[in-house]
Parts: structure tokens; C-alpha cells; sequence
């Protein structure tokens, strides 16, 4: 089920309802199938990978549980049994395609007759999401930083749980069933939030980000060799808006949806556009994947041994042992590359994560030049070349193919080509528009909003919002564009 | 109370309450303010000229902007009692009259009155571009055969791009595709066939309908059926970006007047649309006239002096490489003052230059100006 959708404003107000109605333990059960619901209204038959990928875990971790330290052999393999369900459905599902497509390719190249036949298979939306949740929680208890879970009603709702289970925030585990198993009780501060997150989103998603929709489809679908640089300038930027308004969105109506039910989850976003450093927009641009990443992947790959998981977002911190040099370039190169792959099954996400360990290895370097800059004007410095390579990442990641992403850069980097106006004017007003409101809203929230709360103007302000929220959102709710991250 | 996203706290019941008057006000504005009482073709046609499309001699329905099966049904009727066809295609000039009068009539119909041997057919749709030609005609010919085709260029119409599945209905519906040899023809019905089959509303790229696309027909229709102010949502968007257009035009001082500069990508397109439908059209034995339409020569036109003069190059040139093609320059044909004015897009007030659309007379001058290029 999509959360654009009158389908789902009707399944959440039944939902929620029937939650709140309902004691304790037959709530968590009732959720449990209502999320199942909510995953078979798109397809029914993909909910057997969830449960496979679920009950392999809350195995797997009581197993790793049970089993003294001593048994490091046995604790091992059973860890390698649900790293490879996992990874082993991730691949089957979401990499086999590319993998058949890439040796076929190369059968070709070697003048072989070989082929690999194709297999139709379809993507489960949200499978990238649930597998890292259920391997961070099995890792979790391997490392001993987490007790398994022996309810399975508990467990089950960490994985199954609908605001987050198609494209998250990743969740861990102990976040989640902690609250569980404290049993929130219904809270009006939670419902006005959540409600409130609710109208965020939705806004988010149907006003802003699918109307932007048609013109990046425009755009990109554009011969390259028609474009200036320019144009591609404009063409990331509209993207960039897209995507976040998009993600944000769903993030904002998964946390809402999840506060509604009394339930929190982690924060995912927090003004991206506005960091003035990589390592900073990587702390405010999917927060619970950056994060993830650090503790299951960077870490581990820098050598760092990790002795907790703090759940903040950010990759490239390393905790208490400093690796070498060498070693932690070499962790950041391949966690970005495995960070894209992550994406999708395609070489333009592979360059988009080495695009981004690139821009982060030569930030690195050049962080002692930062002394140079008066403090004040920093930011004045730092934002606008953040924003831009920020920005100009999104070109791989929308492009349909390699060749069209270096066509795209092409343009830009050749002095010939960088000038010049080959879209409909509109796109860059609206281009200029959206950046525009995005500092404007940034500003609103930190600087007026604060002032605002404490003040009458507060309450008239509050309906105001709404109402045109509301309004807006009625006129366009249609379910047209999935989330772009349920392709993930 | 502790506020959960770290702002100063109010009283949570408070705002339940802020949001839930906010919300039935977000109501009463959508059911008032975007009534959407006005399809946003009319209303961006503006007050001052009127939709009128062409009939046949028994008022016979020979005209369609949308191509449903009715229009399907009524054109292969009309078409059955006469000999030959010739198929109009057309934008907003065609179905619409500046300071419009009982009894006037488009410039099709004038042409249907003077030719009574010949069964006039038309399809215009507003701001038309070539490409949308290209599968009209396609798809014409399929039905009809005309022996020949009409072809409007304006040069509007090459800024415009794509398939509006709205005015190709029984196109779109009937899932049809046309024959093709050239990658735009292929692109083209990549887009017919996703205006077929559209995505599943569930995000599904199978064809196969989800339980979500069922629940969300059948909640959509539930709503439609008893509220108006679901029913109106298509147009209010309409009324809405029609505000935005004008604020964007307040904002920058853009009017009907103002230079719009040709944009290549769609340019090219456009022209290689044209260029097709002739090819098209000559291997089925049609004869093709196109022609530069009737624009105010007055006053200066809203286009870059060099790129219109390019353009009318590119299309005469176009035209010239098929034998089948008649090519005309009507471009000065109507005097200014039978053009019209149009209500203001610039937050004036003023009226502005129509620089489209004329009133009864231009069409009688465009129909005099044809006839005598629509026979052999």
C-alpha cells in the first residue's frame, strides 16, 4: 500500500482506531496482520520473503544467544546462515538481473557462446530496507550488544512493522522493541504530532515532489547532446528537490503513522541542502542508512571495533582506535561503492557512491585549508560547493545509463557547452523557486517558528498551515509516483 | 507536557484541535476557492473568445478535440455518405472564435459549407504539437483513409511536446500502436502504450492490477459519485496552476506578447513528427497540405525575429522534400484588427493581443484563403 493514496488514509484511520481500542497483547497482533495487510495490498505472495527473512532471524539470534562464547565456531556459522538468507534473497531478487546481464556482456566481449538465461523476477518493494534491519539485529546479538528477542510478536513487529517497512528510516531493533515492551499508552501530544508529521509528508509527497516529477521525467528523457551545462545544473537540482521531498516525505508519514500508534522511530532527514560539508549532509540525508552503514559496514572495514550502536546518522566516524590512512581510504571507496550498489542493481549507483567517497576523500584533505577561511565567512564558502557536488551526485542516480551520465558531465565540463538554454523556461524558474522556498522554510523553522510558539500568533498561524496544507493536499492526492526509494 | 520534536510545547489537545479547524477550513477552501467549475482548457482560452467546433451540414458532429467513441462513431458515419475526406488537424485556432456571435462558425465548417461534396473532418486540441499530429493521422488513416490531411504549423506548437492520453481517448483506449521505422515513432508509442497501461497505481511495474489499485477505483469513484468537490479536483488543479501562471507572470511582467524562445530538444522533435506524418501520408496516397497559420503581423509576434524566420525556413523546407506536400505561408492573411484581445495574464488588468486566436472574419479569410489548395 502506498501512503499517497486514499486506500491508505482509509486503512490507517481503521488501523488506528482498532489499536487504541483494542488490549495490549491482541494489539501487537492485530498491527503485526494489519502490517501484513498493509504489504499484501501490493503484492500478497511477497509476504513470505518477509517472514522467511524474519523468522530466520529471531532463530538465528536466540541460537546466538544461547550459545556461550567459547562456541565461537558454532556462533559464526549460525550468524553466516542469516547473512546468507539475507544477502542470498537481496541477491536473488534484486541482483540477479544485473549480474546475468553483466556476464552475458562480457560472454559477448570473449566471443563466447555462452549465455545465461533471463529470469523475470520482480523487485519486493522495501526488501533492501527489512534485510538490513533483520542482519543489524542478528549482528547485534552476535556482538552481544543486544539480548535476543524471545516474543515473537515483539520481533516480528520490529521487522514487519508497516510505517517503516517499505522504505524505512531502517530501524534497529532494541529502539523498537524497547518500546514495544513498555507498552506506550495513548498520548494526545503523539496524535497532534503525528498528524501533524502526517500532513508533512503528504504534502511533501503529492504537492511538491509530484509535481516536479513530470518535468525532471522531461528533462532527463532529453538528448544530452541538446543540453548546456547549465541546463544539467538545473537538471540535478530539480532532481535533488524531487528525491528529497519525495523520501522526506515518506519518512515524515512513517514517523507520523508510527507516532499516531504511540510508537517512535527515528529521524531520517533534517535539511540536507543546507550542510556545508559531506560528512554533515550525510548526517542529515537518510540518517538511519548512513548510520547503518557506519556500524555494519565502515567501521568494521576501517578495522575499528565497534563497541556500541549509537543509531545517530553520519559515515566516517570511527569510535575509540584510529585506523591507518591507507585503510580508512580503502574502507571509504568500497562501503561507497557497496553503499550505491545498495541502490540499485546498476553501474550509474556504483559511480553515484564513488562519486561521493571521491568528494569525501578530497574533503579530507583539504580540511586544513579550512583555517585559511575567516570563521565567519566559512559557511558562505562551504555551503554553495557542498550544495553544489551534493547536487551534482544526483545525475548518476537518475540517469538511465553510464553513458548518458558521462554525456550529462560532458556537458558541464566542456567550455563550449556550459552556457546556454535548451529546457522550457519554467523548469528554471521553477528550479530557482524551489531552492528559494527550501533556504525560506529552513529559516522559517530555526528562526521564525521559535519566536513564533510563544506568541498568539502561534494559534492562527497553526490553522492557517493546515488549511492550506489540507486543501492542497486534496486537490492532488493521487496515487501517480510510488515513493523513488520503493524501487530500493 | 515534553514536546517530542524538542519545540516549546503547547497543549497537545490544543493543537489536535488547531488541526482539525485547520482541516475542515482546508475543505471549505478547496470546495470554494478551487471549485474548479471551469475545465482549465477553458479557462486558459480566457473569457474573451469561445469554443466552438465545427458541424456538418445536418449539424452532424465533425469535430472533436478528444476523439471518444462517440466522436469515432458519429466521423465514420459522416464520412460514409460522402466520397472523398480530408482531415483537419489543429490547436486552439481551429475550435475557437475571438468575441464570438450566434452563428458564426470555425473555419472547417465555412470550408464544409463550400466544398458539399467532400466530408471536412477535424481534430484540434488545444496548444497541439506536431508529434500529437503524427499520431492522429496515423490513426485516422487507419480509420478513414482521408485522401487528404491539413496540417497547421505553429510555431507555439513546436515549443509543446509529448502525448496527452486526454486528447487521444479512443486512441489510448484501444491500445493502439503505430507502425513504425524511426525511433521517434517507437518512442512515441512507448507512450502510447503507457498511457494504455499506465503504471499500476500501487507503484507496480506488472500490469496486473493490485489490491491497491482495485480499493483505491472503486474509494476514488465511491467519492466521485457523492461528493462534487472530489469530482472537481481535475479542474481545480487546473485553476490552481492557472493562478500560478499568473503570479508567475505578474512576478516577471509576462504577457501575450512577451519573446518565448524556440526549445531545441522539442523543436527538433516537432520537426521530425512533421516530417513523418508527410511520409506517412504520401505511402498511403494522401495528398498534405501544410501551412503557416494566420498569426497578427501588426504588431511585432511574441517570437525571437530570427528563430521565427528559422522556423518558417524549416518547416517550407520540410514540407518541399515530398512531392504529395503543398506548402503556404498564410501567416499574414488576417488583418489586425480582426484579431482579438485576450483578459489580462499579467496581473493588469489590461487586456492583451490575442495572438492566436481570430474573430468570425479571420476564419471566413483562412477558409477563402484554403479552398483552393484542398482540391486536386
Amino acid at each position: 500500500m502506498i501512503f499517497n493514496s486514499v486506500t491508505f488514509l482509509v486503512f490507517f484511520t481503521v488501523v488506528a482506531g482498532l489499536y487504541w481500542a483494542l488490549n495490549r497483547t491482541p494489539r501487537y497482533w492485530f498491527l503485526f496482520i494489519a502490517s501484513l495487510v498493509f504489504y499484501g495490498f501490493w503484492k500478497w505472495e511477497y509476504l513470505s520473503v518477509i517472514l522467511l527473512s524474519a523468522v530466520t532471524d529471531y532463530v538465528v539470534a536466540r541460537k546466538l544467544d544461547d550459545l556461550p562464547d567459547a562456541k565461537r565456531r558454532q556462533r559464526k556459522t549460525w550468524l553466516a546462515v542469516s547473512l546468507s538468507i539475507n544477502l542470498g534473497l537481496l541477491m536473488y531478487f534484486k541482483y540477479l538481473l544485473f549480474f546475468t546481464e553483466n556476464l552475458n556482456g562480457l560472454f559477448e566481449t570473449l566471443g563466447a557462446a555462452t549465455r545465461i538465461p533471463y529470469w523475470d523476477i520482480l523487485l519486493p518493494f522495501g526488501i533492501s530496507f527489512y534485510t538490513f534491519e533483520t542482519i543489524s539485529y542478528t549482528i547485534d546479538v552476535y556482538r552481544r550488544h543486544l539480548k535476543a528477542e524471545r516474543e515473537f510478536i515483539h520481533y516480528g513487529l520490529f521487522v514487519a512493522f508497516f510505517p517503516k517497512l517499505v522504505a524505512g528510516p531502517i530501524q534497529r531493533a532494541a529502539e523498537l522493541i524497547d518500546q514495544l515492551k513498555e507498552r506506550p499508552a495513548f498520548d494526545a501530544a503523539f496524535l497532534s504530532q503525528g498528524l501533524n508529521r502526517i500532513l508533512q509528508g503528504l504534502f511533501l509527497k503529492v504537492v511538491l515532489a509530484d509535481n516536479l516529477a513530470p518535468v525532471v521525467d522531461e528533462a532527463f528523457a532529453m538528448d544530452p547532446g541538446l543540453l548546456s551545462g547549465i541546463d544539467v545544473i538545473t537538471l540535478a537540482f530539480l532532481f535533488g528537490f524531487q528525491i528529497y521531498f519525495d523520501f522526506a516525505a515518506y519518512s515524515h508519514i512513517a514517523l507520523g503513522a508510527a507516532l499516531v500508534l504511540g510508537i517512535r522511530i527515528p529521524e531520517n532527514f533534517n535539511y540536507p541542502y543546507i550542510s556545508t560539508s559531506l560528512r554533515e549532509f550525510w548526517k542529515r540525508w537518510h540518517i538511519s542508512l548512513s548510520s547503518w552503514i557506519r556500524d555494519y559496514l565502515y567501521l568494521p572495514l576501517t578495522g575499528v571495533k565497534v563497541t556500541q550502536s549509537t543509531g545517530k546518522g553520519g559515515i566516517g566516524q570511527s569510535l575509540d582506535a584510529q585506523p591507518t590512512a591507507r585503510r580508512r581510504n580503502l574502507a571509504l571507496f568500497a562501503t561507497w561503492g557497496i553503499m550505491g550498489f545498495w541502490h540499485g542493481a546498476n553501474w550509474t549507483f556504483i559511480l553515484w557512491g564513488l562519486y561521493h567517497a571521491t568528494f569525501i576523500f578530497i574533503e579530507r584533505k583539504l580540511q586544513p585549508l579550512k583555517r585559511f577561511i575567516p570563521w565567519a565567512f566559512r559557511p558562505a564558502v562551504t555551503w554553495p560547493l557542498t550544495l553544489g557536488v551534493s547536487m551534482l551526485s544526483w545525475i548518476p542516480f537518475r540517469a538511465e545509463s553510464l553513458t548518458t551520465t558521462f554525456q550529462l558531465y560532458g556537458r558541464l565540463l566542456n567550455p563550449n557547452t556550459l552556457l546556454g538554454m535548451g529546457l522550457r523556461e519554467n523548469t528554471y524558474l521553477v528550479a530557482a523557486l524551489v531552492m528559494t522556498l527550501f533556504v525560506l522554510a529552513w529559516a522559517f523553522a530555526h528562526v521564525v517558528l521559535p519566536k513564533l510558539q510563544h506568541t498568539l500568533a502561534w494559534y492562527p498561524a497553526r490553522v492557517l498551515q493546515y488549511t492550506v496544507m489540507v486543501a492542497l493536499i486534496l486537490v492532488f492526492l493521487r496515487p501517480i509516483n510510488q515513493f523513488i526509494y520503493f524501487q530500493f | 507536557m515534553a514536546s517530542i520534536d524538542n519545540r516549546p510545547a503547547i497543549q497537545p489537545s490544543i493543537d489536535v484541535l488547531l488541526l482539525l479547524i485547520g482541516s475542515i477550513a482546508g475543505l471549505v477552501v478547496m470546495a470554494t476557492v478551487f471549485s474548479g467549475n471551469r475545465s482549465f482548457e477553458e479557462a486558459a482560452l480566457g473569457s474573451l473568445t469561445a469554443v466552438h467546433e465545427a458541424q456538418g451540414p445536418q449539424g452532424e458532429n465533425t469535430h472533436c478535440q478528444r476523439i471518444n467513441e462517440e466522436d469515432q462513431t458519429a466521423f465514420l458515419e459522416f464520412v460514409s455518405k460522402y466520397a472523398s475526406t480530408i482531415l483537419f488537424l489543429g490547436n486552439s485556432q481551429t475550435h475557437s472564435i475571438n468575441q464570438k456571435k450566434e452563428g458564426e462558425a470555425v473555419y472547417p465548417e465555412l470550408i464544409q459549407k463550400r466544398l458539399d461534396s467532400i466530408a471536412i473532418l477535424t481534430h484540434s486540441m488545444p496548444n497541439a504539437n506536431l508529434q500529437e499530429f503524427l499520431v492522429s493521422h496515423a490513426w485516422w488513416t487507419e480509420q478513414i483513409n482521408p485522401e487528404m490531411v491539413v496540417v497547421p504549423a505553429f510555431m507555439d506548437d513546436l515549443r509543446e511536446d509529448g502525448l496527452r492520453g486526454d486528447f487521444l481517448k479512443s486512441i489510448v483506449s484501444g491500445g493502439y500502436q503505430m507502425e513504425t521505422s524511426h525511433p521517434l515513432e517507437v518512442k512515441l508509442n512507448e507512450q502510447l502504450d503507457f498511457l494504455t497501461n499506465p503504471p499500476s497505481e500501487a507503484g507496480s511495474e506488472s500490469k496486473e492490477q493490485t489490491p491497491q489499485d482495485i480499493s483505491e477505483a472503486a474509494l476514488n469513484d465511491w467519492l466521485s459519485e457523492h461528493t462534487s468537490v472530489w469530482r472537481n479536483r481535475a479542474n481545480a488543479r487546473g485553476d490552481l496552476f492557472l493562478g500560478l501562471y499568473g503570479f508567475r507572470n505578474k512576478l516577471f511582467g509576462i504577457n501575450a506578447s512577451t519573446q518565448r524562445k524556440m526549445i531545441p530538444a522539442r523543436y527538433d522533435r516537432n520537426l521530425k513528427a512533421l516530417d513523418l506524418l508527410c511520409t506517412r501520408a504520401g505511402e498511403n496516397g494522401q495528398r498534405v497540405l501544410v501551412y503557416i497559420p494566420p498569426i497578427r503581423t501588426d504588431v511585432a509576434p511574441p517570437y525571437d525575429p530570427e528563430e521565427y524566420l528559422n522556423f518558417k525556413r524549416d518547416i517550407e523546407s520540410q514540407a518541399q522534400r515530398h512531392d504529395h506536400v503543398v506548402f503556404a505561408n498564410l501567416e499574414d492573411i488576417v488583418p489586425g484588427p480582426l484579431w482579438g484581445l485576450k483578459a489580462s495574464t499579467d496581473g493588469s488588468g489590461e487586456p492583451e493581443l490575442d495572438f492566436m486566436h481570430f474573430q468570425f472574419s479571420g476564419h471566413e479569410i483562412l477558409a477563402n484563403a484554403l479552398i483552393p489548395m484542398l482540391t486536386p
